[in-house]
This record gives structure tokens, C-alpha cells and sequence, in this order.
């Protein structure tokens, strides 16, 4: 027998009571993971090579207000910029609102070089260019509705006062936006009878280091005219978007608190139970000349292996969390929850940290108590 | 005694209390016959392991027999339903525990209290029973004192008033004195004397001590889960 | 049959680290879902209470907001005329244009800047939306640069005080005055003269929308059929009641997450009791037994354990509700993306809440209790005697 043994025997003595123990907190460590996996994803867009290179330029005052056409030339001019696109939420209803995706509708000219990360399907390209009500679909959206390419499907306006009939002549691939329906802005602009404005302006820079400058000459450009410009990098616009919400990461960093605290609740009172009714065994071990160090590390051992456990269960429920639609099930708000190996590293560490701080206490309390006393507790 | 006209309170029959173990069964009481009449004070006695707490056991309703048969107060105990049962019990037996088994949150008077709740009686009249109750183990002063601030015969007490409260034809005692000191055991015995004497209960008590045999009227002995006839000294005797 | 109370407060209190440790545990649990759906009925409150069912918002088919209206002069001309609309103290129909615009303003304390929604008004306004009433300084003058804010909205921005000059569009504006919108969505607003924001944003040729009163239910439905089979006018209507209760969408993600937060932390919650009520169950064994050969049925038993743990159960839930009692003072405000401006509103904790509350508390206790009762009872009455 090894002291591994007596830690496992012992933490499976009162079975139901560990495996009581290792679901609480299995899900209250689940939830501090979807927490924390949830708010670091609103909070860091992915900046990836191309998303650094990107600028969305919009009216100062919010999404609501609107930039007219004539800009994108004085953009396309501006140093760096290689391509200047511009982009409108279409907020597009497909039969009833509850299928709910996001629609936009984007300079035909510029697409292809602003999203380089994106790969569409063959002649899709060549499609979208020639014919003015082409769509180009996410697959995952393809998918979701059963469309094909060649299908024709009309969006009802919401924002817009009309009603847009589509054909969707490519699809693309994107591992994690590819949910979202592409069409040409000219049609929208036709549609409103020469409208001449546009929600936001996409810009792609030359290099990452040119970004700054730009943002900088765009907006003093347009300082102190009707329509002034207020450009980000595309992660700052992503958050201006989350800061819109309130103070989120307040309100779950003290939700995820709570959990931690409630965690170490539960598992200390399991230990301090647990251990007061071995206060007859920890007598025994000392009497046969145990230390109280190794008194001391059995215990804690245990109680770590218990929270483990624990944090193993949460690890599990997360990744399956992970597979489910969390897309449908938010409305689209949150993409997907999927914790990846880091966090789900940190959880583990955490199960144990909890599982010896919830310990610690009694197993000091328990290893320094003198032999006769121990058995006299029992009583 | 046996030839007494008077009123059978227990009646077995061939009664077995076999425990299953493993493979091997242990046969806790092997096809006994007893008969109990009212008014009498038995005392059980026999050695470690003879079955007499599994006896007394089987006639207070706590468990059931394996097979035999068996009447207590007329009623066929062994095949009434668990709720049926508890009712049975709380109307005519009351029980009497070696280690007292008093609820240590309550009171003296409270955990005398406890039978009669499920009784139709009113407050007043429950306080009434129980003060009466108190009264003939000689409590009164105790009422209100918590089970660890009295000594073990005065616990020993509380748990006979308990017993008691519920008026029950039948008093079943395990090892009353068993815990207690000489002088204490000696007040237990006097109590459940005056009980069988005055209030007329009949009285079942297991012990090993040939002392506190003394106080009751019959003494059986059982060994290995065996009856031994009327009158015949165990091995301790 | 029914074991009495005292028993378990007793023990409640006898082990009461035990319970501490549950209760709190309970509680938090409690405390999270109030807190999290108290920001949800706050926000739904601001809506909810907004509308008036007599009043008929009137805005252009197919927007999602007001934001997104607009109504020509002619057509408010047109509106004017019909029939069921109440008629003021001044004899005229209570007919009102509103013109919607949105500014972005720097937040107190930090001068992050959120967008603000301005709403010119027509003194008729006041009529149509009486909840909304000036707590300092006066009403706006007409045809002045005056504005009025509402409370909520000066302690929330920048140069909103009483006296204070905002700037928006090209002018200067004064605030003049502050108003209590009474907890409706008008809290998020300040409202001037519409002719005034007209000409501030260039906005001549029209308003937002109208607003008109019915005079009574009836000819609210009427009024609304007349307004949408007129081919003159090619509008639509709503009650502001249904118009505002379609912006409560925006709190459904927050009660999604409220209820996800408490479903997952109340399975937590009720694997720990059941820990400590299976503990309990435990170390009373001969106790049990004891009550049992008293003559207490297995059901009473049951009963006795699940009562003691859904005590436990509401201790805490009590202790959650105080906890996030305080919140009911905590201002707080979020984006509307059907308008894109602020929304400001209080944490509602009410009495509701707080009896839902309770009774997810009672449902953690029945669940945590039942199993470890039905063991307490099914264990047979020698079993119990035995175990030390
Ligand atoms: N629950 C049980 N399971 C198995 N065997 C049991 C059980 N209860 C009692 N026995 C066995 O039945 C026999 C009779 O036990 P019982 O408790 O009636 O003896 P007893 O005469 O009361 O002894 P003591 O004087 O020591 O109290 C013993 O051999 C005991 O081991
Ligand atoms: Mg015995």
C-alpha cells in the first residue's frame, strides 16, 4: 500500500458523499469556466493579421447615423489605404424575425480584398460582380436554412423601408464568422431610390504600423464638417460594441467570485465533515507514529483528489457545452463557448486550489489535535 | 402461571428470527413459544448473543419475525403495514432503551412530549400527562432541563415517563440499568416495580444482572435462541 | 403526525456551522439570480411602464424604432383631423410631433461617451405622458434653446446639472429643468421644444412621429384602423403600450443569462445540501429509530427532513434577498440596439422578484431534502438502533 492508496481508499469511503461533493463542485466550476470563457471572448476579439489591418470608419455620433457615399472616394485617397468599402447592416428579416442572422450590404468592388481570410466557393467571385442581387452565405448559415447556391430568397427590411429579393451565387468558409449573408451595396442603394448614404466605411490599411495614421487622417479630415468620423481598428469597434452592453465585465467578475466562494463553501464543509469523523483514524495514525506532516499532506491529499474530480466533471460538462448551438440558443449575441485548453489548464488548477484551501483549515485544526483529545471528540 | 385465567398480552408460536449473513444464515431465535399475560413483570435473561433483544424486538413491532406466529394485546403484529404499525406502537407499547435514546435538542418535559403528539390530545391536557408521568418517575424538578444537564439514571427516568406518557398496556425495557450505576439501576427498578405493581402495566425486561432480576415476577431464559422451559436457571444461575 | 418545528430550528441552531455554511451557500445562489433578473425587470420596467394604451404612437411602416420614423408635415395635418382623438385643455386634439435625434455625450465619472436620445416635444406632450413630471428648475420656453433632463440622465452625463449649457448640434442649449420620468424609459431622455431641434439638426421637412390620444379604448382601435386603411397617409400604428413592450427584447439575453446563472449554480447548490442533509440524516440515525418506535410514520420522517431542509433552504434565500436588497438604489444602463442610445435604468428587486426567489430557494430545499429523508425513513428501525 502506498499513501496513494490510503488517499484514493479513503476519498471513496463515503461515496456518496464524494461524488456529492465533486458535482457541486463540478458545476459551479463549469459555470466559472463558461463565465470567464464568455467574458474574455466579448473582451479580446481575435486580432488576427488581417483583422489588424482593417479600419471601420463611422459618424462620430453612433451606428444610427449615417455617412454619405461621396466619402469613400476622399477615403481611397487617403495615404495607405488600399481599398476603402463601404458596408450597411441591412437588419434584414428572412420569413419571420426569429430567424435571426446578420445581413450586410457591402461595396461589391472592394469584398474580396477586404476579407482575404474568407474562402468562397468557385465563381462565386466572378458572380457577385456581374449580377446586381447576388448573395454570397456563411456555410454554417447554408447550412442552418438548407440554401444552395442558385436559390433566390428575399430579406424583409426592418431598418429599410424594402423588401430585397436575392439570388445566392457562392458560399464561404470561415471557421468561426461564418454565419452571415453578403449583398451588393449598389442594389440596397437603387433600392432606396439613390439614397447616397452609408452606415460605415471598411478600410484596409497597407501595413499594421500605417493603421495609426490613418485613423488619425480620416478623422481630422472630416473634423468639424456635418459628418464627422469617428475610425477604430476593427477589435476597437468589436468593444464599442460590448461597452454598449454596460459594465459586463463587472457584472461577471463578481458573479464569478461569488462562484469561487461558494465552491470553497461547499468543498470545506464537506472536508471539515468528512475529517471529523476520521478524527479517530488521524488518533490512530499518530499513535503509530505518523507525523503530523504526513497526517497533515493525507488529508489535504484527499481533499485536492476530491476537488479534482471535481474540476474534472466541470472540464466535461464545458466541453460538451462547447459542441452544443449556444448561437441559437443566445440569438446570435454569443457565438460559441468554447473554453479551449488554456482555461480549461487554469480550471484544473483551480479545482485543487480550492480542494486545499477548503481543507487546510480543519486539516491543521485535526493533525495538531493531541491523540487523547481526538478520541475524545469522538465521543 | 401459565394456568392463570387472566388476559394472554403475548402470544408466539413457533416464532424464528433468522438474519441473513452473508451465505450463512444466523438464526437469532429458533422456534420459541411464549406466553405473556397481563399484569405480569418478566425478566428475560440469558447469555450474549441468545436473542433476547431480537425477542424483544420482534413483540414491540421495531422487527419483523421470519416466520411463526405471534399476537401482542390480540393483535396479529407481523401483518400489519409499517404505518399501521407505528400507530400500533405508539398506542400500546412503550419502549425502554439501554443508552436512553433521548433527542438531546429537547427538553425533559419535551421529549416526554413526543408520543402524545400524535395523539388528538390538546396542550393542556398533553402538559397535564406528562407532568403526571414526571411525577411517578419523580422528575417534576427536571422539566426543563436539556438531556446532558441530568445524570444517566435521571435520563434513564425521562425515557420511562416517555414510555409511559401514552398510557400503553406494554412496557418493554432492553438492558434498562445496563449503562447505570448500582444506585441508580436500584431507582430504575423501583420506578418500573411501581409501575407493574400499582399502575398495572405489564412489564418485558431483558437483563443480565440477577439483581434487577429479582424486582420482576417470572424469570425466562433463552440461550442460543432457544426458550428454556418455565422455572429452569440459565447457566449464569 | 407532523414532527414539531422546535425539533429542527434546534438542530438547525445546534449544528449551526453546518447550516451557516449551507444557508450562505443557498443564499448566494439566491442572491445571484435576484440581483441578475432585478437588472432585467429594471430594464423591462423602463419599457413596460412607458406606454399608455390610449396613446397611438404613429410612425413609418416597417421601423423597428422611433429612431428610425418619419412623418411628414402634411401627414401630421392629416392626423389632426381625424375622428377619437381627445381634445386638450385648449380645446385642440391632443395631437403631438415628436422629433427623435441622438447625441453622444460623455458618462460620469470616467467621460466614456455613450449616445443620449433627445426628444422635441410639443407642450401637448405633457398631456399625453403625465407620469413624467419637472422636479427642479421649470418647464422649457418654447421657442428658446431650453432643455429639460431628466434626473437620472444629469447624474449619469456630463453637463446635464440644473443651469448647465450642453452643446449639441451647433448650438448651445440651457438645461432649465429636471424632470422624474417615474422609473419609465423618458428617464434616459431630456426633451426640449421640437420646432428648436428642427432647425438645431436641420430636420425642416418632418418629424419623427406623432402621438395621439384616443379618448377611450374603442376609439383607440378605431382611430388605429382609420390611421392604416388611409391611403393619404401610409403609416402605422401602434399603442405605446405594444410599441414599448416590443423593446423589451433587449433584456432577453440578460434573463437568459440569469436563468442559466441560477439553474447551473442551483445544481451546485443543491448537490451541497443534499451533502448536508444526507450529514444530518446521518448522525441523528438513532434518533430516527427513536421517533419511529414512538410510533412516527416513515412518511412523518420524510416530512420532518425536507421541512428541515427546505428551513434551510429559505434561511438563505432570505439572507440572498437581503443581500441584493441594496441594488434596488444601484442605477445602471445598457445600449437599446432597436435605437442604439442609453438606456438608464434602477435594478428592480421587487416584491415578486423576491417571492420567486423564495420559491426556487423552497424548490433547492425539496430537492437537496427528498432523497435524504426517503433514506432516513427506509431505513429499517433496528438498522437505525444499531448504528452508533
Ligand atoms: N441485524 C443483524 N444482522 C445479523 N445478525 C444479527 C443482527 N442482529 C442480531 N444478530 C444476531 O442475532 C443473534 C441474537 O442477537 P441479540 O441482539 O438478540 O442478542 P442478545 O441476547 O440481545 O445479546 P446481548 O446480551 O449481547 O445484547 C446474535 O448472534 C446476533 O449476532
Ligand atoms: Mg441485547
Amino acid at each position: 500500500m502506498t499513501y496513494h492508496t490510503f488517499i484514493r481508499k479513503n476519498a471513496l469511503r463515503n461515496k456518496r458523499r464524494t461524488a456529492l461533493t465533486v458535482l457541486s463542485v463540478g458545476f459551479s466550476l463549469f459555470l466559472l469556466i463558461t463565465l470567464q470563457t464568455v467574458l474574455s471572448t466579448l473582451l479580446n476579439p481575435r486580432e488576427t493579421e488581417e483583422s489588424a489591418l482593417r479600419i471601420a470608419v463611422r459618424h462620430s455620433v453612433g451606428l444610427t447615423q449615417m455617412l454619405p457615399i461621396s466619402y469613400q472616394a476622399k477615403l481611397e485617397k487617403v495615404p495607405h489605404v488600399k481599398a476603402a468599402m463601404p458596408m450597411q447592416w441591412f437588419g434584414g428579416q428572412y420569413i419571420e424575425p426569429k430567424n435571426f442572422f446578420a445581413n450586410f450590404s457591402v461595396g461589391h468592388e472592394q469584398f474580396f480584398d477586404m476579407f482575404p481570410e474568407f474562402e468562397f466557393s468557385d465563381g462565386a467571385e466572378d458572380a457577385f460582380m456581374k449580377e446586381r442581387i447576388a448573395a454570397i452565405v456563411g456555410d454554417a448559415l447554408m447550412e442552418k436554412f438548407g440554401w444552395s447556391v442558385g436559390d433566390r430568397i428575399t430579406l424583409l427590411g426592418a431598418i429599410f423601408p424594402v423588401d430585397l429579393e436575392f439570388r445566392i451565387v457562392g458560399s464561404y468558409a470561415h471557421e468561426s464568422n461564418d454565419s452571415a449573408f453578403y449583398f451588393r451595396h449598389d442594389y440596397l442603394e437603387e433600392s432606396m431610390s439613390d439614397w447616397g448614404m452609408v452606415g460605415t466605411y471598411w478600410l484596409m490599411a497597407d501595413s499594421a504600423e500605417a493603421v495609426p495614421g490613418i485613423i488619425d487622417a480620416v478623422d481630422s479630415q472630416f473634423r468639424n464638417t456635418a459628418y464627422e468620423t469617428k475610425s477604430e481598428t476593427e477589435s476597437a469597434f468589436q468593444l464599442t460594441f460590448v461597452s454598449m452592453l454596460g459594465n459586463v465585465q463587472l457584472l461577471i467578475g463578481s458573479i464569478s467570485i461569488v462562484v469561487v466562494f461558494t465552491m470553497l463553501l461547499v468543498a470545506g464543509s464537506t472536508m471539515a465533515m468528512t475529517i471529523r469523523e476520521r478524527l479517530r483514524e488521524v488518533a490512530i495514525l499518530k499513535a503509530i507514529g505518523y507525523p503530523r506532516r504526513v497526517v497533515l499532506g493525507l488529508v489535504l491529499g484527499e481533499a485536492a483528489t476530491v476537488s479534482l474530480m471535481g474540476s474534472v466533471v466541470a472540464c466535461g460538462l464545458s466541453l460538451a457545452l462547447a459542441s452544443t448551438d449556444v448561437a441559437r440558443a443566445t440569438g446570435g449575441f454569443v457565438e460559441k463557448i468554447d473554453p479551449g485548453p488554456v482555461v480549461l489548464a487554469a480550471a484544473l488548477g483551480i479545482g485543487i486550489m480550492i480542494g486545499l484551501v477548503s481543507a487546510l483549515f480543519p486539516a491543521v485544526q485535526a493533525s495538531g489535535m493531541s491523540i487523547n483529545e481526538a478520541m475524545r471528540r469522538l465521543e | 402461571m401459565s394456568e392463570s385465567p387472566k388476559e394472554k398480552v403475548v402470544a408466539a408460536r413457533n416464532l424464528s428470527k433468522i438474519f441473513p449473513h452473508g451465505g450463512e444464515d444466523v438464526v437469532a431465535l429458533d422456534k420459541i413459544d411464549i406466553d405473556i399475560y397481563k399484569g405480569e413483570f418478566v425478566a428475560l435473561m440469558g447469555p450474549s448473543g441468545s436473542g433476547k433483544s431480537t425477542l424483544l424486538h420482534i413483540v414491540a413491532g421495531i422487527d419483523r419475525p421470519t416466520s411463526g406466529e405471534l399476537e401482542v394485546l390480540g393483535d396479529p403484529i407481523a401483518d400489519l403495514s409499517e404505518s399501521q404499525l407505528s400507530t400500533w406502537r405508539n398506542h400500546h407499547v412503550g419502549f425502554v432503551f439501554q443508552s436512553f435514546n433521548l433527542i438531546p435538542v429537547l427538553t425533559a418535559q419535551e421529549n416526554v412530549e413526543m408520543p402524545l403528539l400524535l395523539t388528538s390530545l390538546n396542550k393542556k391536557e398533553r402538559r397535564e400527562h406528562v407532568e403526571t408521568v414526571l411525577r411517578i418517575v419523580g422528575l417534576t424538578d427536571r422539566m426543563t432541563h436539556y438531556p446532558r444537564q441530568l445524570s444517566g439514571g435521571q435520563e434513564q427516568r425521562v425515557a420511562i415517563a416517555r414510555a409511559l406518557v401514552g398510557d400503553p398496556d406494554l412496557i418493554l425495557a432492553d438492558e434498562p440499568t445496563g449503562d447505570l450505576d448500582a444506585h441508580s439501576a436500584e431507582e430504575i427498578m423501583t420506578v418500573l416495580q411501581k409501575l407493574n405493581e400499582d399502575h398495572g402495566k405489564t412489564v418485558i425486561m431483558v437483563t443480565h444482572d440477577p439483581r434487577t432480576a429479582h424486582y420482576s415476577s417470572i424469570t425466562r431464559h433463552l440461550d442460543k435462541g432457544k426458550m428454556l422451559p418455565v422455572g429452569e436457571p440459565g447457566s449464569q444461575e | 403526525m407532523i414532527i414539531p418545528l422546535q425539533y429542527n430550528l434546534r438542530y438547525l441552531r445546534t449544528r449551526w456551522t453546518g447550516t451557516l455554511i449551507t444557508a450562505v451557500t443557498f443564499g448566494l445562489v439566491v442572491a445571484v439570480f435576484v440581483i441578475v433578473m432585478a437588472l432585467a425587470q429594471g430594464l423591462d420596467r423602463a419599457f413596460v411602464t412607458t406606454g399608455d394604451p390610449l396613446n397611438l404612437l404613429i410612425m413609418r411602416p416597417g421601423v423597428q424604432s422611433e429612431m428610425q420614423s418619419s412623418v411628414s408635415i402634411d401627414r401630421y395635418q392629416i392626423i389632426r383631423t381625424l375622428k377619437g382623438i381627445a381634445t386638450g385643455a385648449d380645446g385642440e386634439p391632443i395631437v403631438a410631433p415628436e422629433v427623435l435625434v441622438v447625441v453622444n455625450k460623455p458618462k460620469l465619472p470616467d467621460g466614456g461617451k455613450s449616445n443620449l436620445q433627445v426628444r422635441g416635444i410639443d407642450l401637448k406632450t405633457l398631456e399625453l405622458r403625465p407620469q413624467v413630471r419637472i422636479v427642479e428648475g421649470r418647464m422649457y420656453e418654447p421657442g428658446l434653446r431650453e432643455v429639460i433632463a431628466s434626473r437620472l440622465v444629469s447624474k449619469r452625463f456630463q453637463g446635464f446639472r440644473l443651469g448647465d449649457t450642453p452643446i449639441f448640434g451647433g448650438g448651445t442649449w440651457t438645461v432649465v429643468g429636471l424632470f422624474d420620468g417615474a422609473g419609465t424609459a423618458y428617464d434616459s431622455e431630456v426633451w426640449c421644444d421640437y420646432e428648436e431641434l428642427q432647425q438645431e439638426f436641420d430636420r425642416r421637412g418632418g418629424y419623427s412621429t406623432v402621438v395621439a390620444r384616443a379618448t377611450d379604448p374603442a376609439a383607440a382601435a378605431a382611430l388605429a384602423r382609420t390611421i392604416d386603411e388611409d391611403p393619404r397617409l401610409k403609416l402605422e400604428v401602434k399603442t405605446e403600450v405594444q410599441y414599448y413592450s416590443e423593446q423589451t427584447e433587449t433584456s432577453r439575453p440578460l434573463k437568459l443569462f440569469g436563468t442559466f446563472l441560477a439553474t447551473v449554480m442551483a445544481i451546485g447548490a443543491c448537490f451541497a445540501g443534499m451533502n448536508t442533509m444526507y450529514g444530518n440524516v446521518a448522525s441523528r440515525a438513532k434518533e430516527i429509530g427513536t421517533l419511529r418506535v414512538l410510533g412516527y410514520t416513515p412518511f412523518s420522517i420524510v416530512l420532518c427532513f425536507v421541512f428541515e431542509s427546505v428551513l434551510l433552504a429559505l434561511i438563505g434565500g432570505i439572507f440572498g434577498c437581503l443581500v441584493s436588497l441594496p441594488m434596488n438604489w444601484v442605477t445602471t444602463g445598457t445600449t437599446n440596439f432597436q435605437t442604439f442610445s442609453e438606456v438608464v435604468f434602477q435594478f428592480a428587486v421587487t416584491p415578486r422578484l423576491m417571492t420567486i426567489a423564495l420559491g426556487f430557494a423552497v424548490v433547492m430545499g425539496v430537492v437537496g431534502g427528498l432523497l435524504p429523508a426517503v433514506s432516513a425513513a427506509r431505513r429499517p428501525i433496528i438498522d437505525c438502533l444499531s448504528k452508533v
